[in-house]
């Protein structure tokens, strides 16, 4: 018996040295493995972040510098919110970001921004319009809370037109309505197909649609 | 067989048999791997992998062997890659280069028309960790305190469109921590046996299991990203075969083979 | 840890394993998810009350408005899948800050409408949104109580951070945005938690957090109260055996650790007991341990180490006949009878514990060890545990203090 439990406590010793390991193991179940966003870095970059459990790297020899595994544990499960929600929702600020950029890089000046989104779920369109709009007035821009609107008809026509004819037409709608003045652009951020979780962008000034991404 | 009875064997067939021992402990010995996904690999995927999504496409799939990932292994990767889009619908070609080369153009024959996407995969090895002392440890123990070695692989994806602009790019990258050890082995047979769910087993066939069905998925949704950046570019104007494929094409498909699980040597 | 040894004990005990998942491990899970839940939202309101606390510092420094100006406070917005009861916490928190933060020049005004449903109806149609998104129809209904400006909090979960979107618009009819900010925290780092009215930088906070690591020293002085006890031998049928009596340790020594993680101790400690009439001891130790729950001592939970130890033993007196090699005769017995207490039996061996401490902020413990004497030789002294390999036959505990 005593031989047995000895058999049984041999490996635990390895496993109780690497307790705090981020693999899935007998300390850690997959679900949870995956739940971490795991980064390899310097030990002086770690021990920049977590100065609690990572040691200063000794300054003078280079004996025993590692690199550190820095693990993050989300806040949500990748399973508790709709796949293409979440992936949408996680980058948000560096996908919003990429887009601003973008369409600050085609250097049009002095316009009003007006931002909307175009997503099946609207609690997340109000995410990513709220996310883009914050964006663009901190990078300086002139921003507008105001969502431009069209009629009841326009949008029943609009509805039935596939994306790369809608979307155009909508923005000549909103300048010919007089909804978009001149000096007004209007970003757009959508996705076109129910497999992606990308966003799409298109900019409508002066009535003219252009597909940014 | 006692001490003494040992000693009353020949030398030279002692040393054979005493020589046995740890080829025999390490014969019953047993590995168990263990997969984290590092960085982006644990993304969930909107794409179905096992459906058409890239009807009628021209793909080509290029694979860049490098300092860790051999000439042998890329040819690997790429066929089960050009499995995976071939059973999404796609044409698609192979291309294995030589480390160094360039890009683009080393098929021989007439010149085909450029391919629609361009899938290119590159791996490197991020981190590799085998203690010696630990090694020596088990082996002493007869293998019951287990050996551990630790991989961390990336694998740097970008896809392309036919005029060679970038379309989409991701870096995938996995960890691979394998124990060796008859110990670890049996208990972790047991805890599958007895108290984890078919999801929660771990091991090497669910190591396959789970690092295929992440690549699979990661892949073909970078794919699927890039093929629908480069319809919005090119103004929705068809390329060869319309985006939104018919519904007969949805039939279920087999799904392709694992790749291979990166298994490092002690070294 | 528990499913870790919840599935140790259940790879020991097969009989259980036979069946389906009993129903009630089905419900303890889901009572474990519920409660996980339950630390999520308390973590996502903590670092919610951080990046709150960060926002209104700004404020502070480089306010967004020149005199102090009144702001609806319109909308605050959880990560989707949050229920509104985050809202309404970060809404009170929010409220304190600015109140006790009159630098930050911003005042809540009350202001019902502007989150109600308005419904304008026009030349051009009918609308029917938030009041704060037609401040003209607020405004010519008089709704908008003296505030001009309406204040947006937007909190989303990205991966493993948590963002911040805040924006004042200002309420006329091309609304504005006149202020924003993103802001983004992480649970790698922990909250901050700084008071409402005494706001600090990060670069601030994080010299406090530093010097608070630091504080935690790498020496303490632990001060150990134990008692051991001896197996008596029950196969000892010379009859000549004597039970050892319990021995009372006082210990003090120095524990010093390589870094601030405390993972790894060592410890050396000089001790004594003294009983009247029975016996006095000395003892010199040495003890190596490792945290067991986790790679870092924590400030407020318990932490569990194992360690092992080596001690020298050295006993005078009657109680050290327990430690004798020899079966205890009368003939043994009879000098020391004769000349009375002129004559101390004496005994010193060596030990080798391996035991478990539970230690709370690094400043009391309970420990729990078994030693082995594997030089001594005492017919009197029997055994706890035998692993063939090594045979305790002394268990102890003790408390101690650490100074």
């Amino acid at each position: 018996m005593e031989t047995l439990l000895i058999m049984l406590l041999l490996p635990f010793t390895v496993f109780l040295d690497r307790a705090t390991d981020p693999s899935p193991g007998p300390w850690q179940e997959k679900a949870e493995a995956r739940n971490l966003e795991c980064v390899r870095m310097s030990q002086a970059e770690a021990h920049e972040l977590r100065p609690d459990r990572v040691p200063e790297p000794p300054s003078r020899s280079t004996f025993g510098v590692t690199d550190a595994l820095i693990c993050k544990r989300r806040f949500l499960h990748h399973d508790e919110r709709p796949a293409r929600d979440e992936l949408i929702l996680s980058s948000l600020r560096q996908r919003v970001g990429e887009i601003n950029q973008q369409a600050g890089a085609l250097g049009l000046e002095g316009l009003t921004w007006h931002v909307d989104a175009f997503y099946p779920q609207p609690e997340v369109a109000a995410k990513i319009a709220v996310a883009s709009r914050t964006d663009l007035a901190e990078r300086g821009q002139r921003v507008s809370d105001r969502v431009p609107l069209l009629a009841a008809g326009d949008l029943v026509v609009l509805g039935g037109m596939p994306p790369q004819q809608a979307y155009p037409l909508a923005c000549k709608r909103y300048f010919d309505e007089g909804t978009l003045a001149e000096k007004d652009a209007f970003l757009n951020l959508m996705i076109l197909d129910p497999r992606e979780a990308q966003l799409h962008a298109g900019l409508c000034v002066q009535g003219k649609w252009t597909w940014l991404r | 067989m006692t001490h003494r009875s040992l000693w009353r064997i020949p030398a030279s067939r002692r040393r054979g048999l005493l020589a046995f021992v740890p080829a025999l402990l390490l014969a019953l010995s047993g590995c168990v791997t263990m997969y984290q996904p590092l960085a982006s690999l644990q993304r969930p995927v909107v794409v179905d992998p096992q459906v058409a999504n890239f009807q009628g496409l021209r793909m080509a799939v290029r694979c860049v062997p490098g300092e860790h990932f051999s000439a042998s292994n890329a040819d690997y990767l790429c066929r089960r890659l050009q499995n995976l889009f071939t059973n999404q619908g796609a044409q698609v070609e192979l291309e294995v280069l030589e480390p160094g080369s360039s890009l683009g153009g080393v098929q021989a024959g007439p010149p085909s028309p450029p391919p629609d996407l361009v899938v290119e995969a590159r791996s490197r090895q991020v981190h590799y960790d085998n203690s010696k002392l630990l090694w020596a440890v088990s082996i002493c123990t007869g293998t019951l305190v287990p050996a551990v070695t630790e991989t961390t692989v990336a694998l740097d994806l970008a896809v392309r469109g036919h005029d060679g602009a970038l379309l989409a790019a991701d870096t995938l990258q996995a960890r691979f921590v394998r124990y060796m050890g008859v110990s670890v082995w049996t208990v972790n047979s047991l805890l599958n046996w007895l108290v984890r769910s078919d999801e929660e087993d771990l091991g090497d066939k669910t190591t396959r299991r789970d690092f295929s069905r992440d690549l699979y998925g990661q892949v073909s949704q970078l794919a699927f990203h890039a093929h629908m950046r480069s319809v919005v570019l090119r103004g929705f104007e068809p390329a060869a075969a319309p985006a939104v494929p018919s519904p007969a094409a949805f039939a279920p498909r087999p799904v392709p083979a694992p790749p291979p699980v990166p298994a490092p040597a002690p070294r | 840890m528990k499913t870790a040894l919840l599935s140790l004990a259940l790879a020991l005990l097969p009989a259980l394993a036979l069946g389906a998942p009993d129903p009630e491990v089905v419900a303890a899970r889901q009572a474990q998810l519920e409660a996980l839940r339950g630390q999520v939202a308390g973590q996502i309101q903590l670092q919610a009350y951080d990046l709150l606390d960060e926002l209104v510092f700004g404020w502070t420094l480089e306010p967004p408005f020149a005199l102090e100006t009144p702001v609806v406070l319109a909308d605050v917005t959880v990560p989707v899948g949050f229920g509104s009861g985050l809202s309404a916490l970060v809404e009170n928190h929010f409220a304190g800050l600015i109140t006790k933060n009159p630098k930050a020049r911003v005042v809540l005004a009350h202001c019902p409408q502007c989150t109600s449903v308005v419904v304008q109806s026009g030349a051009k149609g009918t609308i029917v949104a938030r009041g704060v998104d037609l401040p003209d129809a607020l405004g010519k209904a008089g709704a908008l109580s003296g505030a001009k400006h309406a204040l947006f909090l937007d909190f989303e979960v990205e991966g493993a951070s948590l963002v911040l979107r805040a924006r004042i618009t200002s309420l006329e009819p091309a609304l504005p945005i006149v202020f924003a900010k993103t802001l983004s925290t992480s649970t790698s780092t922990p909250a901050l938690l700084r008071a409402e009215e005494g706001l600090k930088s990060a670069s601030e906070a994080r010299k406090e957090y530093l010097e608070a690591l630091e504080g935690r020293g790498l020496l303490l002085v632990p001060v150990r109260f134990g008692v051991r006890t001896y197996a008596a031998n029950d196969d000892d049928w010379s009859g000549g055996g004597v039970m050892a009596t319990p021995m009372i340790w006082l210990q003090v020594g120095v524990e010093a650790s390589l870094t601030q993680a405390r993972a790894w101790t060592g410890s050396f400690s000089v001790g004594g007991s003294w009983m009247p009439e029975m016996h006095t001891a000395w003892m010199l130790q040495a003890r190596v341990a490792r945290l067991l729950t986790g790679s870092v001592s924590s400030l407020t939970y318990p932490d569990l180490y194992g360690f092992v130890g080596g001690s020298m033993i050295s006993v005078h007196g009657q109680s050290a006949l327990a430690f004798s090699e020899e079966t205890l005769t009368i003939e043994n017995l009879a000098p020391q009878l004769i000349e009375g207490a002129v004559i101390k039996p004496h005994a010193a061996f060596a030990a080798f514990a391996v035991g478990l401490e539970l230690r709370v902020k690094n400043r009391i413990s309970v420990i729990a060890f078994l030693e082995a004497m594997p030089f001594l030789d005492s017919p009197s002294i029997g055994s706890y545990l035998d692993l063939s390999l090594v045979n305790f036959r002394s268990f102890g505990a003790e408390v101690s203090f650490c100074f």
